[in-house]
């Protein structure tokens, strides 16, 4: 693979939760092309399997670990096989996240309101807690954690999730404080509609619902998975080395 | 006794909405369901619930995308209640929004190997134990997008145009097996997606839900927006034997927005 410049990430390795799949995959191909080895976890094996597939017939080197980021010793065992696989760990993309069903506040189950404080808000905990000592320990790295459009202004029908994503602004934030003198940075994207499994879920087959959500971006389009995945990386890169407990939108503007 | 006792019942696509319904209904009326569909969860919380209500239900994690898992799909059918008499093509994915100037026909491909062929895939594999029983009932779930056209989703609609050009193919070739080929053609449905988009519709300009949905119903002759439980009950009609003699069809249910 080539690379260039200061986006060079030859010899570093990176971890990306959710690999199997929409933002993760293509953020785990992005540090690929820019020379990183890559780590990925899924719950999704068949979409995890298929995403180092795709790097590896771009001529990079990925690993697949099936890893469930709710379970702690699922994350610390992932964490220590991504060191044990590649040698190091540089770069973090914490981006495991589940939507949840559409309801209203008043009708949002009590279960699935736990399972999205499970996956997005504690999952993306367990994986900053066991990254960071790595992280520390060999001098420096970075950590991007996905948070959303969602996370900084409310979303009606998507409580849970929502609340679960300003709550990875909070972590995320928190982070930067305490290690930003250690030199491991850590920022959020704020992704809008990105063209998606996700997406499809949420706006599932309503095309009217789908149409909204592109026509409230100043763009007046979907993203791509692609657009998210390069600024993680460059958040990532020594481009970004002042950048650090920022929540960037990647939102064809409507954060604005 | 149900419209179905005895039958055995493959629905692809379980998610939240039209799919998961169809499944309930479908169990409801005696017909053990067995589903298809990615997320493993949703098909575990379903089948929970067709058996919670007395019904028989399995299911196998499967992306239609990859005629090995639809083997699988109906292998798992076979092997759990010895036969199969229903298919239910519901799973699909939805277009890629992009206008058609600017559209990446990577995009239509992957669209349309999911949406045909991989709706052609689950069909085919039902084909021979169908066959074998003397006859089955296989009913496609397609969308309004073939006779009124809203959004740029050109990839969609042209998936959705093949696959209803399909059906009758296969009605045809089918026929004399005694296995009947149906579309159902789903409209606007209410369901939590519409919810969200009158929320955020009525947020938006400034009036109440209920004009932003009366909006919505305008132009149906019924002036309301179907359920997707109504929708589910078209596909059990289709499904079940009262509509024994009806092959080749398309049933329209969209509160008569459009009539074909």
């Amino acid at each position: 693979m080539t690379t260039a410049g200061s986006r060079d990430m030859t010899g570093n390795v990176a971890l990306v939760t959710g690999g199997g799949s929409g933002i993760g995959r293509a953020s785990a191909l992005e540090f690929a092309a820019s020379g990183a080895r890559v780590v990925l976890a899924d719950v999704d094996e068949d979409g995890g399997k298929e995403t180092v597939r795709i790097i590896e017939g771009l001529g990079g080197e990925a690993a697949f670990f099936p890893a469930d980021v709710t379970d702690e010793e699922q994350v610390r065992a992932l964490v220590a096989g991504a060191i044990e696989a590649f040698g190091r760990l540089d770069y973090a993309h914490n981006n495991a996240g589940i939507s949840g069903p559409l309801a209203p506040t008043t009708e949002l189950r009590a279960a699935d309101f736990r399972r999205l404080l499970e996956v997005n808000v504690m999952g993306v905990f367990l994986c900053m807690k066991y990254e960071i000592p790595v992280m520390v320990g060999q001098g420096g790295g970075a950590i991007v954690n996905t948070s959303s459009g969602a996370g900084l202004s409310g979303v009606p029908y998507l409580p849970g999730y929502c609340a679960t994503k300003h709550a990875v602004i909070g972590l995320t934030k928190s982070a930067a404080h305490e290690f930003g003198g250690q030199a491991v940075r850590v920022n959020a994207v704020c992704p809008g509609p990105i063209e998606t499994p996700m997406l499809d879920g949420i706006t599932a087959g309503n095309d009217a619902l789908r149409k909204m959500f592109t026509s409230r971006t100043p763009m007046g389009r979907e993203g791509k998975p692609e657009e998210v995945a390069r600024l993680v990386v460059w958040l990532c890169s020594p481009d970004a080395s002042y950048m650090n407990g920022a929540c960037v939108p990647v939102d064809g503007g409507s954060a604005a | 006794m149900g419209l179905l006792d005895g039958k055995v019942a493959i629905v692809s696509g379980i998610g939240p909405g039209l799919g998961r319904h169809a499944a309930l209904q479908l169990a409801a009326q005696g017909a053990a369901i067995v589903m298809g569909a990615r997320t493993e969860d949703r098909l575990k919380e379903i089948a929970g619930e067709i058996e919670a209500a007395g019904g028989r239900a399995a299911w196998a994690p499967t992306d239609i995308s990859d005629p090995d898992q639809c083997e699988r799909l109906v292998q798992t059918a076979v092997d759990a209640f010895g036969r199969v008499d229903i298919l239910v093509n519901n799973a699909f994915v939805p277009g890629s929004f992009q206008p058609f100037e600017s559209s990446d026909f990577g995009r239509w491909r992957k669209v349309f190997d999911v949406n045909v062929f991989g709706t052609l895939q689950m069909t085919r594999a039902v084909v021979a134990p169908m066959k074998a029983q003397g006859g089955g009932s296989i009913v496609f779930v397609n969308s309004m997008v073939i006779h009124k056209s809203t959004f740029p989703q050109g990839d969609y609609a042209a998936s959705k145009g093949a696959l209803w050009a399909v059906a009758r193919e296969i009605a045809t070739e089918l026929g004399p097996y005694g296995i009947r080929v149906n579309s159902v053609v789903p409209g606007w449905m209410a369901g939590p997606s519409v919810d969200m988009y009158l929320a955020w519709q009525a947020g938006e300009r400034g009036i109440s839900e209920d004009e932003v949905a009366a909006e919505i119903a305008a132009p149906m002759a019924l002036k309301r927006i179907p359920t997707d439980e109504e929708c589910a009950g078209a596909i059990l009609f289709l499904a079940s034997d009262l509509s024994s003699a009806m092959t080749g069809a398309t049933v329209d249910v969209n509160g008569g927005e459009v009539f074909a």
